[in-house]
């Protein structure tokens, strides 16, 4: 598929796959990231995929070159035998139980469910990052079941711990820092997202499928206990490729 | 490593920023790094630091630093009429503080930004390769009274260096920007464009992340839903009221607004160094004599 060029300034420009959220759209933002990252290093700072569009920081001028032209001729031969990597998958632990799950009953009252309906629904599906920013770390999250849509708060809280785990509209997602936030918190990970004393500071990259299973208090807590004596290890267990 | 001077008043807001954090946008760090990358870049270059060394930039002056070792600096930007021991020094030209001297900045008559570079740059903890300060991921530490700054262990050169008064940049008020007109520009309606091009804008608030922009409203045809998308330093996002913000070095990495454009990196210094209540006006960049989307 041919992206259609935006020029955003003489060393940036964007590439625009599609007008919407859509799998096989993010399938190709995915690998168009991968190849402009592989092929293009000597030319490319650094490159960040969104759910339809990849937008390109390069090194030098792109305007008055031959340079776009050559991407766009390479990617089209490089992408007819394209094969879309595997994902890595990612299981989240969540605790969905008070105090944590602040805004639970409401999800259940809007959408007439009960309270266990909630999170099993929550924690059936499979989700992909579709996009990471907003805050550092923090993914939007495309995969939530329609019958769990809950619109944001009216006001929304002027802090929301991190690891908090929220439903937004149509979207679900999770607090990599304490944050102002308007979403409906449901329940809250363990698992840090974003600590930049670990090998691996960020938890999750764009593309990743990533799925939530439900724990006890206890399990939080003891999970809690193992991040204190090895961080690394704990994340690494929670990977899958 | 050497304790170069300690802060004595903390003045409006200050940080630590070297050339920028590069290759994390993508997990939602922005690049940070100087707002005003020209001037950033010119005392570097006076004090011979390779490019990038980390400078103190400093939000409208107010600061006072009591010098703990003999070491060479230089302060460009914004003039902040300062002194040492009571006497003015110039700007844009280095100088030597010796242990006990007392820097003192007032604030600039025009111009919002300075930088204060000592000599191989001043030395922060490194993040994520970089030393730049981006406090809401917990980067770097704020800049409060009493704390000290570090810096290499080198000794002051011989002869003082400067830049010719004529090539110091002008922070003077009424600028011209240049700006890529962006694809979202249909989004908008034809005479509020044309008034974006044509009128003035005043800054009414701002800082590290985004320039709140105040002038005639701009607004789009119809409610449009946009999906979120990255953003940069340079974006200009037109939220429901109308009035534009530009979004700065430290703003978030995507957003969901419509834009109608991105100023060009070579004049972002100028954006940068505006003072609440001063104009600024937008001329389209065309690349190639044309603009990009007509």
């Amino acid at each position: 598929m041919i992206p259609k060029i935006i020029i955003q300034d003489r060393k940036v420009c964007s590439f625009l796959f599609g007008e919407e959220i859509n799998g096989e759209t993010f399938q190709i933002v995915r690998a168009f990231d991968q190849f402009i990252i592989e092929r293009y290093k000597r030319i490319v700072i650094e490159s960040v995929p969104s759910y339809h569009m990849v937008t390109v920081f390069f090194n030098k001028s792109i305007v008055h070159t031959k340079v776009l032209q050559e991407i766009i001729e390479a990617w089209n031969t490089y992408s007819i035998h394209l094969q879309f990597k595997e994902s890595r998958k990612v299981t989240i632990p969540v605790c969905y139980e008070t105090p944590f799950s602040l805004d639970l009953a409401r999800v259940a009252f809007v959408n007439n469910l009960t309270i266990e309906e909630v999170v099993e629904m929550h924690c059936e599906s499979n989700y992909t990052v579709f996009l990471i920013g907003f805050l550092p770390g923090f993914p939007y999250l495309g995969g939530l079941r329609e019958e769990i849509y809950c619109p944001r708060l009216d006001v929304p809280r002027r802090f929301v711990e991190k690891g908090s785990v929220g439903i937004g509209g149509k979207q679900t997602g999770i607090y990599p820092i304490d944050s102002p936030g308007g979403w409906n918190i449901i329940g809250k990970t363990p698992i840090p997202l974003f600590d930049l004393n670990r090998t691996r500071p960020f938890l999750l990259q764009a593309g990743d499928r990533l799925s939530f299973k439900s724990i006890t208090m206890e399990q939080f807590q003891e999970i809690e206990y193992q991040l204190k004596e090895d961080s690394n290890a704990v994340i690494e267990s929670f990977l899958e490729s | 490593m050497k304790p170069l001077l300690k802060v004595v008043r903390k003045g409006v807001f200050s940080s630590l920023q070297d050339n920028g954090r590069f290759g994390y946008r993508r997990f939602g760090i922005p690049t940070a790094g100087p707002m005003d990358r020209l001037s950033f870049q010119l005392g570097n270059k006076i004090a011979e630091n390779t490019k990038g060394n980390a400078a103190l930039e400093i939000f409208y002056g107010g600061m006072t630093f009591q010098s703990v070792a003999t070491h060479e600096y230089i302060l460009v930007g914004a003039n902040m009429n300062a002194t040492v021991n009571g006497s003015g020094i110039e700007p844009w030209k280095t100088f030597v503080l010796k242990e006990g001297d007392l820097l003192k900045l007032k604030f600039s008559p025009e111009g919002a930004i300075a930088y204060l570079i000592p000599l191989g740059g001043f030395k922060g903890e490194e993040m994520l390769n970089s030393q730049s300060t981006y406090l809401k991921a917990g980067i770097g530490c704020p800049v409060m009274e009493g704390i000290i700054l570090y810096g290499e262990n080198l000794p002051p050169n011989k002869y003082r260096k400067g830049l010719y008064p004529k090539w110091i940049p002008s922070f003077s008020d009424a600028k011209e920007v240049r700006v890529v007109v962006s694809h979202h520009i249909h989004y908008f309606k034809d005479q509020d464009i044309e008034r974006f091009f044509s009128s003035n804008y005043q800054l009414s608030a701002g800082d590290r992340m985004g320039y709140c922009l105040k002038g005639l409203p701009i607004h789009t045809n119809r409610k449009v839903d946009l999906l979120s998308e990255p953003t940069m330093f340079g974006t200009i996002q037109v939220p429901p009221n109308g009035q534009p913000i530009v979004l700065m070095a430290d703003a978030q990495t995507v957003g969901g607004y419509p834009t109608i454009g991105k100023i060009v990196e070579e004049d972002l210094w100028k954006v940068a160094q505006l003072r609440i209540g001063d104009c600024i006006s937008f001329r389209k960049e065309t690349f190639d004599g044309k603009a990009i989307y007509d």
